[in-house]
């Protein structure tokens, strides 16, 4: 009888835990509900010039793909880096190419990353896609573009901002000093590019980020928190940097000022390599060929920007808009295909080879953080191992077009 | 071994000894981190969705002492989310127990603050969060009122309702003894209460415990919840499986302290 | 009973609930004089109203009508020279058997010394010594209601009225209790209200019986009860009477 029971409870046990873990695995994690993939606009915006090389008669003569295909698409709302889908989106330049998206939207990189197993393409910031090539089965194809939007912000009457600049002989940009930045805090988004921009700041003046207390927060909160009183500085990006400039908070210390690499990355997940590699090189190609237009049209990219914002409910100003379009720094076409093709030496010098430029992009950011222990060398060497960070698109890219 | 057979008096059951009945509850417990670590050791879940519970052992005492990966060891996040929490907790207790019960014995002060209540009690306690940043900042305040706001509704509701449900008949006891209105609601009302109430004691610890993960995901630099979410920036889950089983390991504790303490106050009753 | 001095004068009393378009009327004009230190026994069928009257008396009820006076003097609301007994979940769960019984002297700021004396008295005259630190969830029906009794005479009360106070227990320890109150009543002699809707109980208890009818509750008839205590339930006398009140009953519905 004893024995019995407990093969029965041992069976219930099994039982409940496997049910709750099939109900978790593979979740299909929608943020929010996708909605109807936007038909494009009847609107008559000016048609780029058709590239006159190769085949198609496409807009920008990329060969479109044999049969309809659907993308699983991750689009990370009110940054420039997802605002090349809307784009192409829009403009039905994705439909051109037989390409159509189902749609999941995200405001965070990790949250992103969780949800890999729902979605094929994605863009995200540095920090989020070195969670997804090290946690998950993600993988940078390529590197979509540089920020120039994060700021350290401080109010006009903080000593930081007082202190004035020149004080730090390596930056004679950024303002502070010692005395006024230390035992500061700091309202950011924890574990991302921000903080690493705070670390690289501090460390003009000899300090880390022990020196600082740091509180995490998204970037809507900071700013609201801060406007109130709270925090002696904050850490922004996107339109709430913008925002924030508007609203008369100094910069102290801009992404430019620190010797970071802001990469911005185009991902795949693994199954999306293996069974829709010709969608994704067909994507890639669009996506940069999006990204020159953008360039070469700020005005129309700060209005899509301004649209897309709204659709999503991101506050965004007309003004915010043209200055995010003013100080784009997307790579363009053959930008991203160099910089995933050409090699260079790992400036750690722990890697047995030569690395690509995408590679030394997502690692200067990962670096960062391995030596503040949130990863390890282990996953460093993982990474290069593995070809997280690969060419391999790129390459079919390169062959296509040959 | 305690071989006393405790006999069902309708024969159902092992008419086992309290003793055995112990070990099937421990066995219930090792079976489910068997199951657990089998799961993942013949591969059935991924080691990167689940981590084994050696691995959480491991990681636990790995963490005791180092910062890595999140930026705390568990003693301080543990000594901070315990800050953040008891301090809404008790505030509730001293401040939603007394209106609990004033509301439930004074026909004219539970006309006076009910409707407001009724308003303030179906408003879930994280939508509080705007606004609680604008008013008290995104310090220790802003956490332990947003905890506080859980753990007070409950408070209320169960001081209220086990007041009002005091036996007529004792309070017509202590009447006839010539005891003021006064008198019977301190010395008949509130003793009353005290089971009813403990139970809403439980639910507002529960609830404040509960939120303590949403309250310090929302603006923290420190605590079990902030250590979830450092884990999630960076792929660790068995960094957020440890934080949960820490929360639900603290819950507990909590919840047999309470048990505990409400045994020794409430020891008349069988 | 000319000679017996009236405690108790109960004038016209009325008592009408409001309901939706109607008014019930639970006691009709009860008019009725309780005499020094007797037994009286209010026995009627049940729901007559007679429970009514008792809360009415006890102070915790007003009437719709009609007065009463203790010794001369009116009685409004609660009044520790009426103390009561009630049939059930009378005794404070959370206090022990002393504690309850002291409550009354307790409430009225009765130093710790004198109450506690006077509480012990009447523990030991209801047979509970010994058991003044246990709590009421350890003991029995019985037991219980003898500290409701031993509490109602720590307060020292000119009345004590009982409000079926027997009704609740099983029918072995009702007819040992109601040889107990008449032990303890005639140790201490008080002037005593009982309520009771059993008839052997009223026979056996009561000097003088009044009989209610049903609802509204008016008096039917007062019996006056002269046998000689202890009462057997089985002799002749005992059952005669018991018949004549019986015979006059109504019944409850």
């Amino acid at each position: 009888m004893k024995k019995t029971m407990k093969s029965l409870l041992a069976l219930i046990t099994t039982l409940t835990l496997a049910g709750s873990l099939l109900s978790g695995c593979g979740s299909k994690e929608n943020t929010n509900p996708a909605p109807e993939t936007p038909a494009p606009s009847g609107e008559e915006t000016e048609a780029p010039a058709a590239e006159t090389e190769s085949s198609g008669g496409t807009t920008f003569g990329i060969e479109p793909l044999a049969s309809k295909t659907m993308i699983d698409l991750a689009y990370f709302s009110g940054a420039e880096h997802g605002l090349v889908f809307y784009i192409m989106d829009e403009m039905g330049w994705a439909e051109e190419l037989n390409i159509g998206f189902n749609w999941s939207y995200f405001n965070a990189g990790p949250a992103m990353m969780e949800a890999n197993g729902s979605w094929d393409v994605g863009t995200a910031g540095a920090a989020g896609a070195v969670n997804g090539i090290v946690g998950y089965d993600v993988n940078v194809i390529g590197i979509s573009q540089y920020e120039h939007i994060l700021n350290c912000f401080v109010r006009e009457d903080s000593p930081i901002y007082q202190a004035g600049k020149g004080n730090a002989t390596e930056a004679p940009e950024v303002y502070g000093d010692a005395d006024s930045l230390r035992g500061t805090t700091w309202l950011l988004p924890v574990g991302t590019t921000a903080q690493q921009t705070l670390a690289l700041y501090l460390a003009y003046f000899g300090l880390t980020t022990d020196d600082v207390t740091m509180t995490n927060m998204d970037v809507g909160s900071a700013l609201a928190a801060f406007r109130a009183g709270e925090g002696d500085g904050m850490i922004l990006w996107t339109s709430t940097n913008v925002t924030a400039q508007e609203e008369g908070f100094k910069s102290v210390c801009s992404c430019d000022d620190v010797n970071g690499v802001y990469s911005t990355c185009l991902l795949a997940t693994d199954n999306a390599l293996d069974t829709k590699m010709d969608a994704m090189t067909t994507l890639f190609e669009l996506y940069f060929n999006v990204e020159d237009w953008m360039m070469e049209h700020p005005d129309e990219m700060a209005k899509m920007y301004f649209e897309a914002c709204e659709v999503e409910g991101i506050s965004c100003t007309e003004t915010i808009a043209q200055y995010t379009a003013e100080v784009y720094e997307g790579l363009g076409i053959e930008k991203a295909l160099e910089r995933m093709t050409t090699e260079v030496d790992d400036p750690l010098g722990l890697a047995d080879r030569q690395i690509s430029g995408g590679e030394f992009d997502v690692l200067d950011t990962m670096d960062y953080f391995v030596t503040l222990g949130s990863y390890t060398e282990e996953d460093r060497m993982k990474v290069l191992e593995n070809n997280r960070i690969t060419s391999a698109v790129a390459e079919a890219v390169l062959e296509k077009r040959q | 071994m305690n071989g006393q057979k405790k006999k069902d008096p309708l024969g159902r059951g092992l008419g086992l000894s309290s003793y055995a009945y112990a070990m099937l509850s421990v066995a219930g417990v090792l079976c489910f981190f068997l199951v657990w670590q089998l799961l993942v050791q013949c591969g059935i879940v991924s080691g990167r969705y689940l981590a084994k519970p050696t691995e959480i052992v491991a990681l636990f005492l790995y963490k005791l002492v180092n910062t890595n990966p999140d930026g705390s060891t568990i003693p301080s996040s543990i000594l901070s989310s315990l800050q953040v929490s008891l301090v809404g907790f008790f505030l509730a207790l001293i401040v939603g127990i007394p209106t609990g019960l004033l509301m439930g014995w004074y026909k004219g002060f539970r006309q006076f603050v009910s409707p407001v209540f009724e308003i303030l009690r179906p408003i879930p306690p994280i939508s509080w969060i705007p606004l609680t940043l604008l008013w008290l900042g995104i310090g220790i305040r802003a956490k332990a009122f947003i905890i506080f706001f859980a753990a007070f509704i409950p408070c209320v509701i169960n001081s209220a309702a086990g007041i009002r449900q005091t036996n007529q008949t004792l309070i017509n006891v202590a009447k006839t003894c010539g005891a003021s209105n006064f008198e019977i609601f301190i010395k008949v009302g509130v003793p009353s209460s005290l089971p009813i109430m403990f139970a809403g004691i439980r639910v507002a610890l529960g609830n404040a415990w509960a939120t303590l993960v949403a309250a310090e995901m929302l603006a923290a630099d420190s605590g079990l919840g902030y250590m979830i979410l450092m884990g999630r920036n960076f792929a660790r889950a068995d960094i957020v499986i440890l934080g949960m089983v820490l929360i639900g390991v603290l819950g507990m504790v909590f919840t047999g302290t309470l048990s505990f303490i409400e045994h020794r106050i409430i020891k008349w009753r069988i | 009973m000319g000679q017996q001095k009236v405690r108790l004068h109960i004038e016209n009393i009325t008592k009408k609930f409001p309901l939706k378009n109607d008014t019930l009327s639970v006691v009709d004009g009860i008019s009725l004089d309780v005499y020094d230190n007797e037994f009286l026994v209010l026995l009627g069928p049940g729901h007559c109203g007679k429970s009514v009257l008792l809360n009415i008396l006890a102070g915790l009820m007003h009437p719709t009508g009609g007065t009463i006076e203790l010794d001369g003097k009116p009685v409004t609301g609660t009044d520790p020279r009426i103390g009561m007994v009630f049939q059930k979940w009378s005794l404070l769960p959370w206090k022990t058997v002393m504690e309850n019984t002291e409550i009354g002297p307790k409430f009225r700021g009765v130093d710790k010394k004198t109450r506690r004396e006077k509480a012990q008295e009447y523990i030991d005259l209801v047979g509970l010594r010994g058991f003044e630190n246990s709590y009421p969830s350890q003991l029995s029906g019985g037991m219980k209601q003898r500290v409701g009794i031993a509490r109602a005479y720590t307060n020292d009360p000119e009345i004590l009225i009982m409000d079926e106070p027997f009704g609740a227990l099983d029918a072995q320890t009702r007819y040992a209790m109601e040889e107990e109150i008449i032990k303890i009543w005639q140790k201490q002699k008080r002037t005593v209200v009982f309520v009771t809707n059993n008839i052997e109980e009223a026979v056996y208890l009561g000097d003088r019986i009044v009989l209610f009818s049903a609802r509204p509750a008016k008096i039917k008839k007062i019996y006056t009860n002269t046998l000689p205590r202890p009462r057997d339930m089985v002799s002749k006398e005992f059952l005669e009477l018991r018949t004549m009140i019986s015979d006059n009953s109504d019944l409850a519905l």
